[in-house]
């Protein structure tokens, strides 16, 4: 099990009560499509994701990045067992979708860079260990289903 | 993954921007490693501290980004321009080469903070591609 300090229980928190769904989920998703092309073999059916200007104006991509970032949610409301509720959506994510896993920790990291974009120097070093240590597990736990 | 023109001049142009404060943003993208990534520590562990505002730290975060602007000017042969440093990092201070992307990380991370409007999908590619042909290059001599 993972142990939380309170510091990072509270930072958690604190992060998701602020953050701007609508902003944040589509900011980090497009940044994953541009900085990592293949990504863009997942989204097929998205449409036109040939550059960046066409994913930055997709309304799909948009619509997924808030879906994706409210599957957070219940990590955050359930951070001592994060990788149980995770269980059915890794499986989606390896039987239904074949979601390379590596590909998680590209989409966590351009997380950390789109609330770094959204918060500046107010995502401080300590803010962001506890943020990327909360996205490291929600990534373990989507990959643990994997087989 | 190499560098396009456009690459080259868009990491020109963030460089450029960044270069007077290299100890500023070095120190920060360092201390961010350390807390993000606390097995970095390991390469420290002489120093009496390693929290952020440390004299060590700041050293180092500049001596960093002194390497990393040096590479710019670089661009058009890595490989050639970092052999020294490679070198150095390869035999005497023999960094693990997967801890190169987590220092990149938090450079980005850095310039996301100091260029909210700027540091776009596209400038994040160009730099990203730009530290990792960097890391490459600052692997060569490990084997």
């Amino acid at each position: 099990m993972v142990e939380w300090t309170e510091f990072e229980r509270d930072t958690i928190k604190d992060i998701f009560s602020k953050i701007d769904y609508d902003v944040v989920g589509p900011a980090a998703l497009t940044r994953c499509l541009v900085v990592y092309p293949w990504t863009r073999r997942y989204f097929g059916i998205f449409g036109a994701l040939y550059n960046a200007e066409a994913i930055m104006g997709n309304e799909m991509v948009a619509n997924h990045g808030k879906k994706v970032l409210h599957g957070l949610d219940r990590a955050v409301k359930n951070m001592d067992h994060i990788k149980e509720s995770y269980c059915e959506l890794s499986q989606l994510h390896s039987d239904q979708f074949h979601v390379d896993p590596d590909n998680f920790r590209l989409l966590a990291d351009c997380l950390a860079i789109a609330i770094a974009t959204q918060w500046g120097s107010a995502f401080t070093p300590d803010i962001q260990a506890a943020f990327q240590k909360f996205l490291s597990v929600v990534v373990f736990s989507l990959g643990s289903q994997y087989h | 993954m190499s560098l396009t023109p456009k690459d080259k001049a868009t990491v020109k142009l963030f460089w450029g921007r960044m270069s007077g404060k290299a100890e500023l943003i070095g120190a920060d993208a360092l201390s961010r490693m350390l807390a993000v990534y606390p097995q970095t520590k390991i390469y420290f562990s002489h120093w009496k501290s390693l929290s952020p505002g440390s004299s060590e730290v700041k050293k180092h975060g500049k001596t960093i980004m002194m390497g990393i602007g040096d590479a710019v000017t670089k661009m058009e042969d890595l490989e050639r321009g970092l052999l020294t440093l490679s070198e150095l990092h390869a035999f005497k201070l023999r960094v693990d080469p997967t801890n190169f992307k987590l220092l990149s990380l938090n450079i980005l991370v850095v310039m996301a903070i100091m260029f909210p409007e700027d540091f776009t999908p596209m400038a994040h590619l160009a730099v990203d591609k730009f530290l990792c042909a960097l890391a490459l290059a600052l692997s060569e001599k490990y084997r």
